[in-house]
This record gives C-alpha cells, structure tokens and sequence, in this order.
C-alpha cells in the first residue's frame, strides 16, 4: 500500500522537486539512448568511457572557476574536459605507437586521477557551496533542480536537431566507411559529429548516473535495441525508450529507499531489459529453445498422421478409426510422444477422437496425403536431380516433408510434372 | 609493355602508395581509354586494391596524381561509383537489402534531401537487375557471400555513374552470382561505360575483360588483352624476385624518409 502511495505521489508530478527530477532522467536517458546507437555502430563505446571518467576535472575546473554549483559552468567545464580527452585519445595514438585502446585507457586514467585530486582540494577549500560535488561519482537524481532541466533540454534539442539532420551521413558512414567517403562524404564530419554527441550525452547523463556507470547509459540501451530491429531508424528510437524508461524507474526506486545512489539502480533495470532482450527477443535465446520445440511438435504430429495414410494405404481404407495399439504396432514410438502427437493434431482439427478411436477429418485426410507427397515427391527429386541412390533418398525425405512450403511444391511439380511412383514404386497421392 | 591512350577516361600518373612510409605500388603510371572492361591482375599482395583505394582518394598518395574524365576525382564524384571488397564492411548493420541499394541514390544528391519517386523506382531497378528484388525488405546479415556482392553491385547500380571501380567483386561468390554478376557488368560495357575489376583469377580473366592491368608492386603492362596477356608478361607479374624492391622499401619504413624530394 505504502509503495502505491509512493508511487503515485511521484509519478504525479505534485511535488516541484520530484517533477525536476523526473523530466531530468527522462530527458538524459533518453538522450543518451539514441545517441547510443551511433556509439556501438561506431564502434567507439570505449571513448564514451574516456570522456565520463575526464569530464570530472572539468567539472572541479568549472566550480573552481565559478565557486557556486551552476550548472552551466559545471557543464562547460565537464564538456571542454569531455572534448580535451576525445583529442587526447586521437593525439597519443597518432604521435606514438601507443595504440588506441592503451591510448584510451591512458587517458581516462590520468584525467580521473587529476579530477579525484582537484575534487580533493575543493574539499578541503572551506567553500561550503562545494557539499554534493562528490555525487558525480555514482550519481544523484535528487540533485536536479530547475536550472539543470533548462541546460539539459539545450542540450538534448541540440542532440534531436544533429541526430535527424545528419541521419543519413550517419546511416552510409557508419555502414560503409569507404563507399562513404567516395560519395565525398566527410568522415572528420562523422567524427567529429560522434564525438560532440559522446560530450553533450554524458555531461547530461553524469550528475545521474555518475562516472562510473556512464557508460553503461549509453552502451546497454542500444545493445538492447539491437537484438528487437533490424531497422536503423527503430533502432535508435527503442533504444532511446528504453534508456528513458530505466532512468526513471530506477530514479523512483532509490527515491524509494533515501540515500541509495541513482546510477547502479539505472543500471540494475537497464541490464535487466538487456537480459530479457537477450531471453526473448526473436534473435533471442529462449525463443530458439521456443523454435526447437515447436519442431519438435511439428515432427511428432505430422509423423502420426502419416501413420494414419500408412495404415489406411495398406488397407485401402484412409478413413477407419484406429486405436492407439494400432498405430503403435504400425509405427514404433513413445506413448507419451503418440499421445501428445494425438492431442496436438486433435486441437488442430485434424483428427477426431470417439470411443478410444481415432478418425482423420477431412482436413486430416489431406494434410495427411500432404505430407506423404512431399516426402516422395522429395525422394523422386533426389533420385533424378541429385543422383542419389534410391536406398538413401528416405532418411532426407524424412525431414524435408516437415518444412516444405507450397511454393516449393509447385516447382517441384513444375519440374517433375505430376509424378505417379516414387523411387519405391509407392504412390504419390495429389488431392482429387 | 605500357600502352598508353589518347583521351583516356582514367589517367593515372606516377601514382606511388605507400603504407607508414614503405611503397607498396611503385611508380604507376598509365592510362585506360573509354568503354573497355579492364582487369586488373597480379598476384596477392601485389597492390591491387591499393591502386583502386588510390585512384578512389581513400588512401593518400605518396606522389602522382589520377585524372578521371580528364578531372579530378572531386569535381567527377557523381559519375564513379566504387565497389569495395564485401569483407569491408560489418553485415549486422541493421539495415535491409533496399536502404543499402539506396544509399547509392544519394551519391547524386544531396544526403539531407529525401529520396522521391524517381530514386525509388531507380533503386527497383538496379535490385531487378542483380536478381534480388525479391530479398528487398531481407535483413542484410541473412544473405550468402554471393548475394552480398550482388547487393553492391546493385548500389552501384543505383548510382547511374559512368565508371566503375569493383574490388574483388568474384571472390567468395557462388557460380551462379558470378555469372549474374560478368552479365550485369557486360551489359554496363555495351553502355558505353567503363569498368574497373580487381581480379585474381587467370582462367577466366581471358573471358572477361579486354583490357587489363597487370600489377606486382608496380604496374607491369597495361594494353589491349591480347597484346598483354602473354607467357611473357605474366612470367614478369609472377615470377621475378622483387626483394631488393622490398629491402628498399623497408628502409624508407624504418627512416621514415621522404618517398619524394620535394
């Protein structure tokens, strides 16, 4: 009850201070979000790293400059760092040997260093407006106020001008570097591009997420989005909305526990939509287990159903009731697997079931004759187009009559005309 | 055996390449006349591909220069269209088959206009024309090698230039690709157009082109097929021992030297 309570007084926008708060995180998450995309297609995930652990001596350069906690100095302070860091990356690895993963790594860690040490300082300076600066390191919703919500939506209105304005630089660039640059496309362009977006999401994102986590806001989103669309423009949306959707529930649930920092709990729902995104999306790893099964089923109904054309075959009678005894004798396999191949076809409408015998329907009937034609028109393919010798066409067949299509029934007959015989001599039964 | 051409459609003159300062592609100087299906073969590592990234600015030169259309490349963009190797490029891009193809529209024109009808019907086509419009809407990463290249060559296509320049275009490609491939690129030929192709294949070399460029670390002849395509000739792009050519060019590496004076 009290978690409802909660919950609406927070999502009710009563309170002025939780309003900032709320209207900050959805503006950075999703900012960050779409910004994301470009990031991982870029390749540049570990810059972003760079730029969050330097922008933390801007931000001690911008309170040193200015003594108060404005947000427009913190900002610029933390985005000229941001942006010293981007060329210091560059500039090492093209004047040493030194390549650029070690050239990031440098970087980050001698500009964190100097930050931690300069926000030492300020610590120790007497200045009492310096309380709170620490909360960048693991970040700190609750401090958003007013004056930040107008510096963060600057910067995002600039983020949604760039990002559609350059949307098909990006989209060719980032596909397809050279064919990009012989269309005279610049590639400083796109980096440089990259790079302001990498600056302007992660000095919104940090007074939130903190340093640490920064990167994370950017990265995860977007691996996320990938695993739902293969559609550039949707990619950058969903990855946008799930960034957004993170960073305001996990602001609500520290609001819900006091003193618990922001980010990690951001990050805690982002990586759980990134594991239910690796767990059920289409590309993901339960619906492949999803997929196994359904073959599985699909190959014990239609193997049942060919038991029933067998038998009638033999007999010449397609349409008697049989027991499961009988079908059994006829055709070895598990009860348990008969009986689920029994239930299934059931539901589907294929068979009807009276007094502990099974009757095809109509529709069984020629699902039935279906699914034999395949696996002989099959073999008789293979026998003529494939050279393969009639006592080894069957095995094949006894799959491939599972996943044939219509389409590939009608050039099958397109070019065998409609058959008789299979290579047994057994007959190719076609609907009257 | 270097023939060279009154009014050609490429000339490239002197054209030095080299990697942190080691030459892989020595003084290549020669011209291509207009309308030909040029070959350009040499054995791996000869500089094929770096003659084509070259000529298309996406390397630096160390000297020379290359004229297209008597021009350079910068004023002659819209009427070349480069086909880079298909490895060059990470298939997981999510992207489908038509917004690869249409990415080409936008060689002509500006990248913050939108496409219209006219670019649609364009991309169509070139799709049509490679076989695979029925793949428009596929995600590129579920094609085969073959129909990777083919979607390329549709973007090329879709380019409407008059020169070409393919790199590798058969390598890692199905017959029936190939051969829908030699038919697009011979049809382009009997347009008046005038065709680039790296190629490492000897046998069917012969069939293709009519003119070629044999290649090892310098231009070894240029001319008319038949005029270079000989025992002799292949003998010098084979065979032959370059390694005073390579110890010299590991000195330039190792001193950083100037590849030219001035």
């Amino acid at each position: 009850m009290e978690f409802w309570n909660d919950f609406i007084y927070f999502f009710s926008f009563q309170d002025a201070n939780i309003t900032n708060v709320l209207l900050g995180t959805l503006i950075l998450g999703f900012t960050c979000g779409i910004v994301g995309i470009l990031v991982v297609l870029n390749k540049k995930t570990l810059i972003v790293d760079a730029v969050s652990h330097s922008i933390l001596p801007g931000i001690c350069l911008g309170f040193m400059f200015s003594g108060v906690k404005n947000p427009i100095y913190l900002i610029s302070g933390g985005m000229l760092a941001g942006a010293f860091a981007v060329f210091l990356v560059d500039w090492i690895s093209k004047v040493s040997r030194i390549k650029k993963d070690a050239s990031i790594a440098i970087t980050l860690s001698v500009l964190f260093s100097v930050g931690v040490i300069m926000l030492n300082i300020i610590q120790h300076s007497g200045n009492s407006n310096q309380s709170g600066l620490s909360d960048f390191l693991f970040g700190k919703a609750a401090t958003i106020i007013r004056s930040d919500l107008y510096v963060f939506g600057a910067l995002c209105a600039l983020v949604l001008i760039i990002i559609p304005l350059f949307y098909q630089h990006f989209k060719i660039a980032l596909f397809d570097e050279g064919f990009a640059k012989t269309i005279g496309l610049s590639e400083k362009l796109i980096q440089i591009l990259i790079s302001a977006l990498i600056i302007i999401s992660t000095a919104i994102g940090i007074q939130t997420v903190g340093i640490i986590l920064m990167s994370a806001l950017i990265i995860t989103p977007a691996s996320s989005a990938f695993f739902w669309t293969n559609n550039f423009k949707t990619s950058i949306i969903l990855s946008g909305f799930f960034a957004a959707i993170s960073s305001v529930l996990g602001v609500f649930i520290s609001y819900l526990s006091p003193n618990m920092p922001t980010g990690p709990w951001i990050i805690v729902v982002l990586s759980s939509i990134a594991i239910l995104s690796a767990l059920f999306s289409r590309k993901g790893l339960l619906t492949k287990q999803f997929k196994a099964s359904r073959n599985n089923r699909k190959i014990i109904s239609d193997n049942v159903l060919k038991t029933f054309y067998k038998l009638g075959e033999q007999e010449n009678r397609i349409d008697k009731g049989r027991s499961i005894r009988e079908i059994q004798n006829f055709h070895q396999m598990a009860l348990h697997e008969l009986k689920k191949g029994l239930k299934i076809l059931k539901k589907n409408g294929l068979l009807l079931e009276e007094e502990a015998t099974w009757n095809l329907t109509d529709n069984g009937i020629s699902e039935a004759k279906r699914i034999i034609r395949m696996h002989r028109l099959w073999e008789l393919y293979m026998e003529k187009f494939m050279q393969i010798q009639t006592d080894h066409v069957h095995e094949s067949a006894e799959t491939i009559e599972h996943i044939m299509t219509l389409e590939l029934e009608i050039e099958l007959l397109n070019k065998m005309g409609k058959p008789k015989n299979d290579p047994h001599k057994k007959n190719i039964p076609y609907e009257d | 055996m270097i023939k060279q051409v009154e009014n050609p459609i490429v000339e490239v003159h002197d054209l030095t390449v080299a990697y942190d300062n080691k030459p892989v592609l020595w003084n290549a100087d020669f011209s291509i006349p207009k309308g030909k299906m040029v070959g350009i073969v040499g054995p791996n590592g000869a500089g094929k591909s770096t003659l084509l990234k070259a000529i298309m600015g996406l390397i630096p030169k160390a000297s020379g220069f290359v004229k297209l259309f008597n021009d350079s490349l910068k004023k002659v963009r819209h009427k070349v269209a480069y086909v880079p190797q298909k490895e060059s490029v990470d298939w997981d891009f999510p992207a489908t088959v038509m917004d690869v193809v249409e990415m080409g529209r936008y060689g002509n024109k500006s990248l913050f206009k939108r496409l219209n009808k006219k670019d649609k019907k364009f991309s169509i086509e070139a799709l049509k024309k490679v076989k695979m419009l029925d793949f428009a809407n596929r995600h590129i990463s579920e094609l085969s090698g073959g129909q990777q290249q083919r979607v390329f060559i549709a973007r090329a296509l879709a380019q409407e230039a008059d020169l070409y320049f393919m790199d590798e275009p058969f390598s890692g490609v199905d017959m029936a690709s190939e051969k829908a491939i030699v038919d697009i690129l011979l049809e382009l030929k009997k347009e008046g157009k005038t065709i680039f192709v790296v190629h490492h294949d000897l046998q069917s070399a012969m069939d293709y082109f009519d003119w070629m460029v044999l290649i090892n670390k310098r231009v070894v002849a240029s001319g008319p097929i038949k005029e270079v395509f000989t025992t002799d000739m292949l003998q010098k792009t084979y065979g032959g021992n370059l390694s005073l050519l390579e110890q010299i060019g590991q000195i330039f590496k190792k001193k950083q030297f100037p590849i030219r004076e001035v």
